[in-house]
């Protein structure tokens, strides 16, 4: 192959691996912490930031407005132009030239069309932050601190529960809907987003990066989230709808949460109803006015199914309570028949249903589709888990300990890195210096490698990695070794360098070959801290050799080809 | 450099063996003396924490409706406050609050919260946070630590903890880190949460309710143990049996053999050390001794390279003569790779702490073990198999 085709290769993975690593360095070096802890919430959690914020914003606009409206827009809402541009375009209207606070809101029909471009470009900012963040390098708990669990199924409560022997695939049902319920109480849970994965048949784990705070994993597990039966107010609701079209602005305070508006009076409080979107976040559908007084708390819920109405073919939800619920819910429902009941979860109504007659401990709801039925019955059942769950190993990390562990690893491989590097240059002269050149390029292929296939780096992942400067440095050595081998035979600089690389060649690839090997077994079949070494091992080794058999090469092949009868400097014995 | 063209393998390989033998069997012989491994937490079954000793400087306790969690982190402190749907953070960086006294004013200026100074001078900086953190507040104050220096003996440690019975308990880092590292099997009718107070409350007594930090937490129950075992066991397994046949098929059915038994010998001789030297093993030592496998395997297979090469192009001058020549060959190589990885492993041998500290120290040993094995006795097998199988190509002339 010509040099220059060699040279574009070079440069392409060279490329690629800088396009791999930008999200990792974007995220990690321009990204302040606050806006990174805003980010790495739940998307429920970045909804109501930007709510909240799309709120202030409103009025501190309204405010300059009232001020004084000729004023030039300040810059921090310069990015409501584009939104104000193109409202302008489609109402067939000049663009103005000159951008005062006048000139925005005529480029707005009203003030809610304004606080929705507000809301959603502060919605888009940190979705794409998020996004950008889970394309960084994640470092694993070790590293950060945390907290994982892993969970086993309690089989034996089950069946004993049961009171018949349960099959292998009812159990993993089960477990499943363990998994689906705790997912959706990852909303109350607070910052990072905890990861649930199944493993195995039976076992559940749990990630939590950030917290390692045995209560409030204990509590997520029990489930603090509170479900309850109100009656809702009808006529309060429309009266409150009108009101909140006619001001956008109250709608909500600067957090984020819905605003009790004054006209309510005592005993009655304004709600969110709300219907999950296609991305699993709860979306806003409407406003109800629901009763403070609980009707029925979700502690006497028994059990929630979904099934079809026999007669209309309609899906619904029946939910069992126990005697004490049965009696509350019958006289709740037998004198309030012919109005509407809602089921209120966290504050939010998540459904409602009107009554008609009294019911008392067997339930059915209908008025959904089956989806929606799904759903409510997820939440029905989201007080109780399906089948009860024990803990088989939990290990927490400090963050303290975390970012000791972190600052350790990066000394260590960096004074590693540079003894190795003095130690090439020492012993093999300038061509140990394009060894290190190669190592160089080395950690940067790998590092930008491990955050596209999104590995996250823990401790032994950084063992791997001080593992593979030293196996990597040991393909640029056999290679050396034979290039002086042919040298001392008496061939000229450039013969020697050809034959080297073409006997060390297959040497290389048996060496790496069989190390990566041992490095792909284990990155399927070890446990999760043997994988991290794994994988980081696997990955090293394809980009030593590709450093040193193709970079290397190239680089000597250039320098040969440029120093016509020079000496090549690969040996510290001056000759 | 050695100035002969050749490294006496064969002559030596008594010795080598005899060597080999030895000190496996002082391995197998510590091992029953010692009665096993000196298992990690997560090889046997029970809790493992990692405590550092420090005085709590502020008592914080919240009174209020909002869901509010404090959390620290290298250097800053986090309050956040969660209500029916709205979240406010407030942010206390070290740099702008450099004593306990102003995180102390600061935090008391946010509403609901009140603040218990106990000692104000203590550096920001030096709050620690461990088990227990991001921490929900409530009602029952909850204490935030300060690393101060001073020293706590390891025996008042094991002291404190005497009324639990058989605890283990080594120092982590210097002495004025005061930090230590406790592990405790499980009993009979005990849980995790019951294991965790009854260690909390017994140095709760010696060093004050919230004296100290529990840095890291291991639970792990008697079923995963067992699965890590087996799946530790399987994944070596396999590995060895495909690259087994990857050398069968590259070289020849010799040194695919002489390959494996020398690999063995380095995964043994890794036990044995370990063991003599009491060392811990754990899920990272699993890692290490994988990797020596990979890194012993690596200098065997450029090292048979070579016998290869070396018997294609002088077949007359006998195995012996050129198993002889490929070692001394190679030597030059394998020193120059086994020293930069020695040296890119030291730093972490000698600076780390804890799991990563002791896989660098078994990585040394597997290192030198490895030298010795691919140069001495890889070879030495190869000799002998070969010699065994009367189908050798290269007829042994020289002797």
């Amino acid at each position: 192959m010509k040099k220059r085709n060699r040279l574009a290769i070079v440069l392409v993975v060279v490329a690629l691996s800088a396009y791999f690593l930008f999200p990792t360095i974007k995220w990690y070096g321009f990204v302040p912490q606050e806006v990174k802890e805003l980010a790495t919430g739940s998307n429920v959690q970045i909804k109501e930031y930007a709510r909240g914020q799309a709120t202030r914003e409103l009025r501190a606009l309204k405010d300059l407005v009232a001020k004084n409206a000729d004023a030039p827009l300040p810059s921090e809402y310069s990015f409501l132009k584009s939104a104000a541009k193109e409202n302008y375009k489609a109402m067939r209207q000049p663009v103005p030239k000159k951008w005062t606070v006048r000139a925005l809101f005529a480029g707005f029909y009203n003030e809610q069309n304004m606080f929705d471009a507000i809301e959603s470009y502060h919605r888009t900012r940190l979705l794409e932050l998020k996004a950008l963040g889970n394309k960084a390098l994640q470092l694993g708990l070790d590293l950060r601190g945390g907290m994982s669990i892993l969970l086993e199924a309690d089989v034996d409560s089950y069946v004993a529960k049961k009171g018949a022997p349960a099959s292998a695939s009812e159990i993993s049902q089960a477990v499943r809907q363990d998994i689906e319920i705790l997912e959706k109480r990852i909303d109350q849970f607070g910052v990072s987003e905890p990861m649930i994965r199944l493993q195995g048949s039976d076992q559940i784990l749990i990630e939590i990066p950030g917290a390692a705070d045995p209560e409030r994993v204990n509590s997520f597990l029990r489930g603090k989230g509170s479900l309850l039966f109100k009656m809702v107010d009808s006529e309060l609701s429309a009266q409150l709808e009108q009101y909140y079209l006619a001001n956008p602005g109250e709608v909500y305070t600067e957090t984020g949460a819905l605003k009790q508006p004054e006209f309510l009076p005592a005993g009655k409080m304004a709600a969110g109803y709300y219907v999950s979107d296609e991305y699993g976040i709860d979306e806003l559908a409407r406003f109800v006015v629901i009763e403070e007084e609980i009707g029925l708390d979700g502690i006497h819920l028994e059990s929630a199914t979904t099934a079809t109405d026999p007669i209309t073919g309609r899906p619904v939800v029946n939910f069992k309570l126990d005697n004490l619920g049965g009696d509350i819910f019958y006289k709740l429902t037998s004198t309030n028949v012919g109005k509407t009941l809602a089921v209120v979860m966290d504050g939010k109504v998540k459904a409602m249903a009107t009554i008609n007659e009294g019911i008392r401990s067997s339930v059915q709801i209908s008025g959904f589709t089956a989806e929606e039925a799904a759903d409510l019955a997820i939440v029905l059942r989201t007080a109780a888990l399906p089948i009860e769950l024990t803990v088989s190993s939990q290990q927490a990390v400090g963050a303290t300990l975390g970012e000791d562990a972190i600052s350790v690893g990066l000394k260590a491989i960096a004074l590693g890195f540079l003894l190795v590097v003095i130690l090439m240059f020492a012993y093999y002269g300038l061509s140990g210096l394009v060894a290190d050149l190669a190592l160089l390029l080395n950690m940067f292929i790998m590092v930008s490698f491990l955050s596209a296939f999104n590995f996250t780096v823990t401790l032994t992942s950084i063992a791997g990695l001080i593992l593979t400067l030293g196996m990597a440095v040991d393909t640029n050595v056999i290679i050396f070794e034979r290039i002086k081998e042919e040298r001392r035979m008496g061939k000229s600089d450039s013969a020697a360098i050809a034959a080297g690389f073409n006997k060390a060649f297959w040497t290389v690839m048996d060496a790496n070959i069989t190390t990566i090997i041992a490095a792909l077994v284990l990155s399927q079949l070890g446990s999760s801290a043997v994988k991290g070494f794994a994988n980081t091992l696997a990955i090293g080794i394809v980009s030593s050799v590709f450093t040193a058999l193709f970079v290397s090469h190239l680089v000597f092949d250039a320098a040969v080809g440029d120093r016509e009868g020079k000496k090549l400097s690969i040996s510290w014995r001056k000759k | 450099m050695l100035k002969t063209d050749t490294v006496p393998v064969i002559k030596l390989r008594w010795f080598t063996l005899s060597l080999s033998i030895i000190l496996l069997a002082a391995g197998v012989l510590s091992i029953v003396l010692f009665g096993g491994f000196n298992l990690g937490v997560d090889f046997e079954s029970g809790l493992s924490q990692r405590i550092q000793i420090a005085p709590t400087g502020l008592e914080v306790a919240y009174d209020g409706d909002l869901d509010t969690v404090l959390s620290i982190s290298a250097n800053a402190l986090t309050v956040e406050q969660r209500g029916e749907g709205g979240v406010a953070t407030k942010l206390l960086r070290f740099s702008e609050y450099p004593t306990s006294g102003d995180i102390a004013t600061a935090l008391g200026g946010i509403e609901g919260i009140s603040v218990r100074v106990i000692d104000g001078s203590l550096k920001s900086g030096n709050l620690l946070s461990g088990y227990g953190f991001p921490a929900t507040l409530g009602n029952e104050a909850i204490g935030l630590n300060f690393r101060t220096s001073g020293t706590t003996s390891i025996e008042e440690f094991r002291t404190a903890l005497s009324d639990l019975g058989n605890v283990r308990v080594q120092t982590v880092g210097d002495s004025d880190s005061r930090t230590f590292q406790i592990r405790l099997g499980i009993k009979e009718g005990s849980n995790q949460a019951s294991l965790e107070a009854e260690v909390a409350d017994a140095l709760g007594k010696t060093f004050g309710k919230d004296g100290f930090v529990i840095l890291q937490s291991d639970y792990i129950g008697p079923k995963f143990s067992a699965t890590l075992i087996s799946s530790s066991i399987l994944a070596i397994s396999v590995a060895l049996a495909l690259i087994l046949v990857y050398v069968w098929i590259r070289f020849r059915f010799a040194f695919a053999v002489s390959a494996i038994v020398a690999l063995v010998h380095d995964v043994l001789m890794m036990l044995t050390f370990i063991s003599l030297l009491r060392l811990e093993f754990s899920s990272t030592t699993i890692a290490a001794l994988l990797t020596i496998i990979g890194y012993s395997l690596n200098n065997a297979i450029v090292i048979f390279d070579r016998i290869r090469e070396n018997t294609g192009l002088n077949a007359n001058m006998g195995l012996r003569a050129n198993i002889d020549r490929s070692v001394r060959q190679s030597l030059s190589r394998t020193l120059m790779s086994s020293l930069t990885t020695l040296l890119a492993i030291l730093p972490l041998a000698i600076f780390a702490s804890g799991d990563i500290r002791l896989f660098a120290i078994k990585m040394s040993i597997g290192l030198v073990s490895g030298v010795y094995s691919s140069n001495l006795l890889a070879p030495s097998l190869l000799y002998w198999i070969s010699k065994a199988q009367k189908n050798v190509q290269i007829e042994d002339k020289a002797k």
